[in-house]
């Protein structure tokens, strides 16, 4: 079940707006994260996950999954070794027909509190003309104890970065994601970063008490950013081949339960590193979707598809994403939406 | 075997020449662009009680080994009055002593409030931080049952700033983002000892909870 | 222990070791405009001078007792601007020199107890320099006492920012219909003729007296210099804390539809035991009044539930307090998590093994606002609790018990993480108050915060000699 698509066209404008982030959008993929690599597999849920939530995945020895990794933007053309956002789109394939789905991404907090934010950030982040760096820009940036500036990327005349900086110096909620998502470097391997699913969800359990969790993927192998330079632009899709031909690539679901204090519908703000943590269950991914991913690549993943006792929050952007998502995929002629 | 690293002389004369120019930077933007935190930044969330760190470096008064020695038989004279302390107070999940260069440390993970956690211990183990308070620089006026609350603000000076959350959130006021290098910087020139995080194995359990879970009796 | 010798009662103020056992109270917050003329009138209200100005009331035994009787707080900004010198200042304790709003997360006054949300009156805590406290036994009294304060100096001393009036209930109730003021800690030395036998060690006096031997073995809390100033004064956690009735009279039967469901029902209150009651009520109104006792651990009558687990009929008046835990340490007659457990644990097996005497406060509150009609529950009209909690060390005691005890529930691993459901800190996402029943338990879950903290201030209250010390500064 998803969220209802009737909310007044602010579907349209989020899709709009992502659209004029990247010139190079090609009608029928996705708006961001446009490039990605599917592989299946199933989930295992721990002994203990049954105690924390009723919902029908977490109750079975085993359950199918389709997982969609991918780079977050929204241009067509592969490159993976950038500076970007790394998606990780999970699907359950119930016993019943139907799905529910678990989106994450490398970013652990998100820009935006509501839709309104994200529309304008993202208007902020429209490409325009890259300014040429001062001369003196390194001199400059030591003597005001800044960091030195990445060096620009020749290849691309026009950058929304200058627009995004701008608009965290006047928006602080939107400052850790901004910082995040403008230098995580890209992973060694796509089995080998930790991808958070941003939002709060509630969890049921058998007495029908509620939990307020956060969850994350966390891959087994362990974290490991890229160093090396000069890597082949598709080099992520060569490494995740090679990874599930040796054997399979396993990630821990953990689910972080809130408390008193901590933001439930604030998508922008962390929790505290001392909040109880549960092993909710392990993914085991063992090979690369077949046919190339042709199921994949049209396959609706929506972070509002749930399933009792496995609730969607107040958040207000979870709730644009679960109607915005569904549209988008009906824009692109995709599946499942 | 060919390297690109230059000599040791050369490193040498490198980090004379940068640091001395390092240090005036710091002097002259800790003037212009001050940064404020609030120095008590104990909690983030009011839920958020359990598993407190502290981190606690006490520099001795004699740094050389006959002084170090001094402070290692001070704690190990009193063995029996720590470990009963630890076990009345309850809510302790480690706690160790280390000499770390010319400092007496007091690293250790609690349950609740740091004030009362320091009060429980002038209580049950006063005598202790006595004898050990005889062997630090400038030391509060002891004995510290007579004078807790100058004690515990001695302590709290003591114990290492903690950054808590993330970075871009310590300085809400920072108009320019790509001014938090700098003000982490002045962050710290303020603040000689830091903890810059924590992780725990089994967060969100109180020293009591994990015992009762264990078997062992609360 | 060595056992000291009593204090000089005519040098501490009234209501700090017994109560005044009045009905009416004002509480005039206010702020010095003219330094020199309130030090005068500190100087006349302390010069015995009874025909003059009224007195400020002492600890003395009296052998006619006076019609009104009046107190003087300070708060840090009031010290300072009466003249107390910076370096005198600094020696008092660091919480009281920050103030109770800056205290709010330690003290659980955080969402609409956020002190940004509190009333104007303590909206800026440098304005609040002085709170005088007029208890009187008839209202008139208590207007007739507080005008002449307001009027010291030819009224240039003092601008009345707030008057906070408060009215004892017949019977001792307060707004939640509890019967309160109940269990207050027996000071060693001193007889209070109210005091009734309580099974607790007695308290000593350093309690809430600066300068003398504390509960907490081998410690003392520090005087604030000079030793005149600081000697015998005490401090008092001022605070107005609003009661939200209604939501917790629906919580209390949300709470007793839930439990009459309940399989364990019958453990809880066993059947018809609510036709022995006196007077008799109905099997849903007796769930009420367990739920209202459970959360609390008496009932509203004021009998304890240690005493009493299935009856709130009283059976002798002098037994209200004699009661400990020992015999039930799962807290299946009384919660571990009940409010008068969490704040006074008695002789129950808590975490920290040496704080179970150590934390002991007087309470000495009094409702103000009318009171609850079920009638027309949404009257718009504020009621709560003028909460007076007095003690010699805030940090120690008053705090330490409301961040480690009563909210988050660190005494005992079964409650931690739990705030205290009749007055803690409360969300209805986390909140859960935990009835054992047999060997398993019944949750109550998702209830809202029914106190909220719309102001206070921390106050010191000087020694007899302290404020003439203070009425004779020349800054």
């Amino acid at each position: 079940m998803v969220a209802s698509p009737t909310d007044g066209g602010l579907s349209q404008r989020l899709f709009d707006a992502l659209i004029a982030d990247y010139p190079d959008h090609r009608p029928g993929t996705r708006p961001v994260h446009a490039v990605g690599i599917g592989a299946v597999g199933y989930f295992v849920p721990s002994d203990v996950a049954p105690r924390f939530t009723v919902a029908e995945h977490f109750q079975m020895e085993r359950v199918n999954v389709t997982v969609r990794f991918s780079n977050g933007s929204g241009s067509p053309v592969e490159s993976d070794a950038a500076i970007d956002v790394r998606g990780m789109a999970t699907k359950f394939h119930l016993p019943s027909g139907d799905s529910t789905d678990l989106v994450m991404s490398s970013l652990p907090v998100f820009f935006s509190r509501n839709p309104q934010d994200f529309l304008d950030l993202a208007k902020a982040g429209e490409p325009k003309p890259v300014k040429p760096q001062p001369r003196w820009s390194r001199l400059t940036d030591m003597l005001l104890l800044r960091e030195p500036r990445p060096p620009a990327d020749p290849s691309s005349p026009n950058s929304g970065t200058a627009g995004v900086i701008a608009y965290a110096n006047c928006h602080p909620f939107a400052r850790p994601a901004i910082i995040a998502a403008l230098t995580q470097p890209a992973p060694t391997s796509y089995a080998r970063a930790t991808y958070h699913a941003i939002h709060t969800f509630k969890f049921t359990d058998p007495d029908g008490n509620v939990r307020y969790c956060r969850f994350a993927w966390e891959p087994v192998a362990g974290v490991r950013p890229e160093t090396r330079s000069g890597l082949p632009k598709d080099y992520l899709h060569t490494e995740l081949r090679q990874r599930l031909m040796r054997g399979p690539a396993r990630f821990v679901l953990r689910a972080v339960v809130g408390g008193q204090g901590d933001a439930l519908d604030n998508p922008t703000k962390g929790w505290d590193t001392t909040r109880l943590r549960v092993v909710m269950g392990e993914l085991v991914l063992t090979q690369l979707a077949p046919d190339a991913g042709a199921a994949v690549e049209p396959l609706s993943f929506n972070p509002t598809r749930v399933v009792p006792g496995f609730d969607i929050s107040n958040d207000k952007v979870l709730v644009a994403r679960g109607a915005a998502y569904a549209y988008s995929c009906r824009q692109r002629g995709g599946t499942g939406c | 075997m060919v390297t690109t690293q230059p000599s040791k002389w050369v490193q040498f004369l490198q980090s004379k020449l940068t640091q001395p120019g390092e240090w005036l930077l710091v002097q002259y933007w800790k003037h212009r662009a001050p940064v404020t935190t609030p120095t008590w930044v104990w909690k983030t969330a009011p839920g958020d009680n359990l598993q407190q760190c502290m981190n606690l470096v006490m520099p001795l008064a004699d740094k050389t080994d006959v002084g170090r020695a001094r402070a290692a038989k001070a704690v190990a004279a009193n063995v029996d009055e720590i470990f009963t302390g630890l076990n009345n107070v309850g809510t302790v999940h480690f706690a160790r002593f280390d000499l770390i260069g010319g400092n007496l440390c007091m690293f250790s993970v609690y349950d609740g409030d740091l004030e009362n956690y320091l009060r429980d211990f002038i209580s049950v183990f006063g005598s202790v931080f006595d004898a050990l308070m005889e062997l630090v620089e400038a030391p509060p006026p002891t004995p510290c049952g007579l004078h807790p609350e100058a004690f515990i603000d001695w302590i709290i000076a003591h114990d290492a700033f903690q950054i808590t959350g993330d970075v871009p959130s310590l300085f809400p006021d920072e108009g320019n983002i790509a001014n938090l290098p700098r003000d982490v910087v002045l962050l710290l020139e303020q603040h000689p000892n830091v903890q810059l995080g924590r992780y725990s194995g089994y967060p969100g359990k109180s020293a009591a909870q994990i015992r009762l879970a264990t078997g062992i009796d609360w | 222990m060595t056992v000291e010798p009593v204090p000089d009662l005519a040098d501490i103020q009234g209501n700090i070791l017994r109560g005044y056992k009045k009905d009416h109270v004002r509480h005039l917050v206010l702020t010095i405009t003219d330094p020199q003329a309130a030090r005068r009138w500190l100087l006349d209200a302390t010069s015995g001078e009874t025909a003059g100005t009224p007195q400020v009331t002492t600890e003395k035994s009296y052998s006619e007792k006076p019609p009104t009787c009046l107190n003087v707080g300070l708060t840090h900004a009031g010290l300072e601007t009466l003249g107390v010198a910076a370096k005198h200042l600094r020696t008092f304790p660091h919480e009281f020199v920050d103030g109770m709003a800056s205290r709010a997360l330690k003290l659980g006054d955080t969402g609409p107890s956020d002190p940004r949300h509190w009333k104007a009156e303590w909206q800026d805590p440098s304005k609040v320099h002085v709170v005088v406290s007029v208890h009187a036994d008839s209202p008139g009294q208590r207007e007739k006492a507080g005008k002449e304060v307001l009027d010291a100096g030819d009224g240039a001393a003092f601008d009345k920012t707030a008057q906070l009036d408060g009215d004892a209930f017949p019977g001792g109730q307060v707004h939640f219909g509890y019967r309160d003021n109940i269990a207050q800690p027996h000071f060693a030395g001193i007889r209070d003729p109210i005091d009734r036998p309580d099974r607790q060690p007695l308290v000593e006096v350093g309690a809430v007296l600066l300068g003398h031997q504390t509960p907490v073995e081998d410690v003392r809390w520090e005087v604030p210099q000079p030793k005149r100033l600081g000697f015998n004064g005490s401090f008092n956690a001022f605070r107005v804390l609003e009661q939200q009735v209604g939501e917790f009279e629906d919580f209390l039967s949300q709470s007793a539809a839930l439990i009459k469901d309940n399989g364990m029902a019958n453990m809880v209150l066993p059947p018809d035991v609510e036709k022995t009651w006196d007077p008799p009520t109905s099997r849903f109104e007796a769930m009420r009044e367990l739920v209202a006792a459970k959360i609390l651990g008496r009932w509203r009558t004021g009998v304890p539930l240690a005493l009493s687990p299935y009856s709130p009929t009283p059976v002798c008046l002098g037994k209200l307090n004699d009661f400990d835990y020992a015999n039930d340490t799962d807290g299946l007659c009384c919660p571990v998590g009940s409010h008068i457990r969490r704040c006074n644990p008695r002789s129950s097996r808590i975490v920290q093994r040496n704080t179970n005497h150590s934390r002991r406060i007087v309470r000495r509150g009094m409702p103000y606002g009318p009171p609850h009609d079920p009638d027309h529950p949404d009257d718009g009209k504020e009621r709560g609790l003028l909460g007076v909690f007095i003690c010699a060390s805030l940090i120690a005691q008053f705090e330490a018990i409301q961040y480690d005890w009563m909210n988050l529930g660190l005494q005992d691993p079964r409650i931690t993480g739990t705030n205290d459901a009749v007055v803690g800190n409360n969300e209805p996402e986390f909140s859960s108050f935990t009835m054992p029943v047999g060997s398993s338990s019944i949750e109550l879950r998702g209830f809202s915060r029914f106190v909220h903290t719309v102001g206070g201030a921390y106050l010191f209250l000087p020694s007899i000699r302290a404020l003439k010390y203070l009425g004779s500064l020349h800054p």
